[in-house]
C-alpha cells in the first residue's frame, strides 16, 4: 500500500461570471505539488461566431467587442483589419494612431485591473483599491474620447467611429499625465512589498520551453522570456510608427507577470 | 529573391504541397494535401521554430477548410497550412501529439463542425456542455437548433 503517494483532488470554481469567472479547475494534488490539473472553461459559451453568421461586416465588429466585458478594444480591432484585409481597405493614418492610442490605452486600464485584482486575491485588498482609484483617469479619458468608459464602439472597418477633438487634448493630457507618479508609485510599492515577493515568488513558475509548446502569448509569455510581442512583431495600425521597449523576464512566476506589466 | 521558406517547403514535401498563394508579404497561404498536414505542420515548429498561433475551420461549399496559421516571428510573417476535407465525412490525422498547442483547438473544431481528428490525444467537448446531443455540430451550414426540434433534434 505504501509507496504510493496520496492524491488528493482539490476543486476551484466554477464561479458565476460576476465573480472569478465562470471556469472550473480541477486540482490534482499531492502535497503541496499540483501533478494534473482538469478545465471547464465552457460556461458561459455564447456561440458568438453563429452569431456572426447572420451579421453585416458592419455590425460584427459591436458583436465581437462584447467577447470580453473589461477589453473593448482587441476584438474589434481584429475584426476591422480581417474586414479591412478581405476588402483591400486602406484605412486613414489619423484614424491608425487613434487606434493605436486606444489600444494603449486599454493596455495601461487592463494591467491596473490585473493588478487590483491580483492584490485582492492575494488578501491585500488596499492595493485593490488603489490600483483601480488609479485606473479611473483611465476611464475618464476613455469616456472623453469614445463616449464611453467601457464598449467604445470606436472601431469601424475603414477608420473609427469618432475623431479626436483638438479640444480634448488638454483634458487628455492633464488626466495621463496624472498617471505617472501613481504607477511609479506602484512599481516601488508593489515590487518591494515582501508579503508581495514572499506570495509570488517562484509561484507558479511557466518556463520558457512550456510556454514555446503551448502558444502563450503577451505578458504572460513575456515573463517567461519569451521576447514575442505581435505589436512589434507583426506591426498593425501605427505600431511600425512608435517607439516601445519589449519588456521580457525570466523567472515566469506570478511576481514577474507582475513586473512586466508594470 | 527566391523565398526560402516557401523553397523548403516545396523541396521537403513535393507533391504534398498543392498550392501556394502569397497573399501578402506577409501571409503565405499554402494547400497541403491533407495525409501529410501533420508533418509539414511539424516541420514548421520544429524545424522552423514558428509558432503555432491558431486554426480557423469553416464549412464551405467546397468542403470544410481548414487553415492551421503559423507565424514566423523573426520574419514578420505568417504561414497558413491550409487543408480542404471533405464534405460527407471530413478527417483528418490530429497534428496534436506532435504540436502540443493545437490539442485545444482541434477540440474545438470537433464539436463545432465535427470535424474528426484521427489519434487526437484527449478528444472530448472543450466549449459545449458534456450532454450536447451526439453528431449535432452547431458552426455547420446545415445546422438546425435542436432545441427547437429540427431534424437533428436531440432524443434526450
Amino acid at each position: 500500500m505504501a509507496a504510493k503517494s496520496r492524491t488528493t483532488i482539490i476543486p476551484i470554481g466554477p464561479y458565476h461570471p460576476l465573480q472569478e469567472e465562470p471556469e472550473f479547475f480541477k486540482l490534482h494534488v499531492e502535497g503541496e505539488k499540483v501533478v494534473k490539473l482538469e478545465i471547464e472553461i465552457g460556461y458561459n459559451h455564447r456561440g458568438i461566431e453563429k452569431l456572426a453568421e447572420d451579421l453585416t461586416y458592419d455590425q460584427v465588429p459591436f458583436l465581437v467587442e462584447r467577447i470580453c466585458g473589461i477589453c473593448s478594444t482587441s476584438h474589434p480591432f481584429a475584426a476591422v483589419q480581417a474586414i479591412e484585409d478581405v476588402g483591400g481597405v486602406d484605412v486613414p493614418e489619423r484614424a491608425k494612431y487613434i487606434r493605436t492610442f486606444l489600444g494603449e490605452l486599454e493596455r495601461i486600464h487592463s494591467h491596473l485591473l490585473w493588478l487590483g485584482l491580483a492584490g485582492h486575491f492575494l488578501g491585500f485588498n488596499t492595493l485593490w483599491m488603489w490600483a483601480w482609484k488609479h485606473r479611473e483617469p483611465v476611464l475618464d479619458t476613455f469616456e472623453l474620447i469614445t463616449g464611453n468608459r467601457n464598449h467604445y464602439a470606436m472601431f469601424k472597418p475603414g477608420g473609427v467611429r469618432r475623431d479626436i477633438m483638438d479640444e480634448d487634448i488638454p483634458t487628455a493630457m492633464r488626466l495621463l499625465d496624472g498617471l505617472v507618479r501613481p504607477l511609479n508609485m506602484f512599481i516601488k510599492v508593489v515590487l518591494q512589498d515582501p508579503v508581495l515577493q514572499a506570495r509570488t515568488k517562484n509561484v507558479g513558475v511557466l518556463s520558457y520551453d512550456d510556454c514555446v509548446e503551448l502558444g502563450a502569448l503577451g505578458p504572460t509569455s513575456r515573463a517567461s522570456g519569451v521576447p514575442w510581442d505581435v505589436r512589434r512583431d507583426h506591426p498593425y495600425a501605427a505600431y511600425d510608427k512608435v517607439d516601445f521597449n519589449v519588456i521580457t523576464t525570466e523567472n515566469g512566476d506570478v511576481f514577474d507577470k507582475a513586473v512586466v506589466r508594470l | 529573391m527566391a523565398d526560402e521558406v516557401v523553397e523548403g517547403l516545396k523541396s521537403k514535401f513535393g507533391d504534398a504541397i498543392i498550392d501556394i498563394h502569397e497573399k501578402s508579404p506577409d501571409k503565405t497561404y499554402v494547400t497541403v494535401a491533407p495525409p501529410r498536414l501533420p508533418d509539414v505542420a511539424e516541420y514548421l515548429y520544429k524545424d522552423l521554430g514558428a509558432r503555432f498561433s491558431i486554426a480557423s475551420g469553416m464549412h464551405m461549399a467546397h468542403g470544410f477548410e481548414i487553415l492551421y496559421h503559423f507565424a514566423l516571428d523573426a520574419k514578420h510573417r505568417f504561414i497558413n497550412l491550409r487543408v480542404i476535407l471533405d464534405s460527407e465525412k471530413p478527417s483528418i490525422d490530429s497534428c496534436a501529439k506532435r504540436v502540443p498547442a493545437t490539442e485545444w483547438i482541434e477540440r474545438e473544431m470537433w464539436e463545432l463542425l465535427g470535424i474528426e481528428f484521427r489519434g487526437h490525444p484527449d478528444m472530448r467537448h472543450l466549449l459545449l456542455t458534456d450532454d450536447w446531443p451526439e453528431g449535432n455540430y452547431p458552426l455547420r451550414q446545415d445546422w438546425k437548433d435542436w432545441r427547437e426540434g429540427g431534424e437533428n433534434g436531440s432524443e434526450k
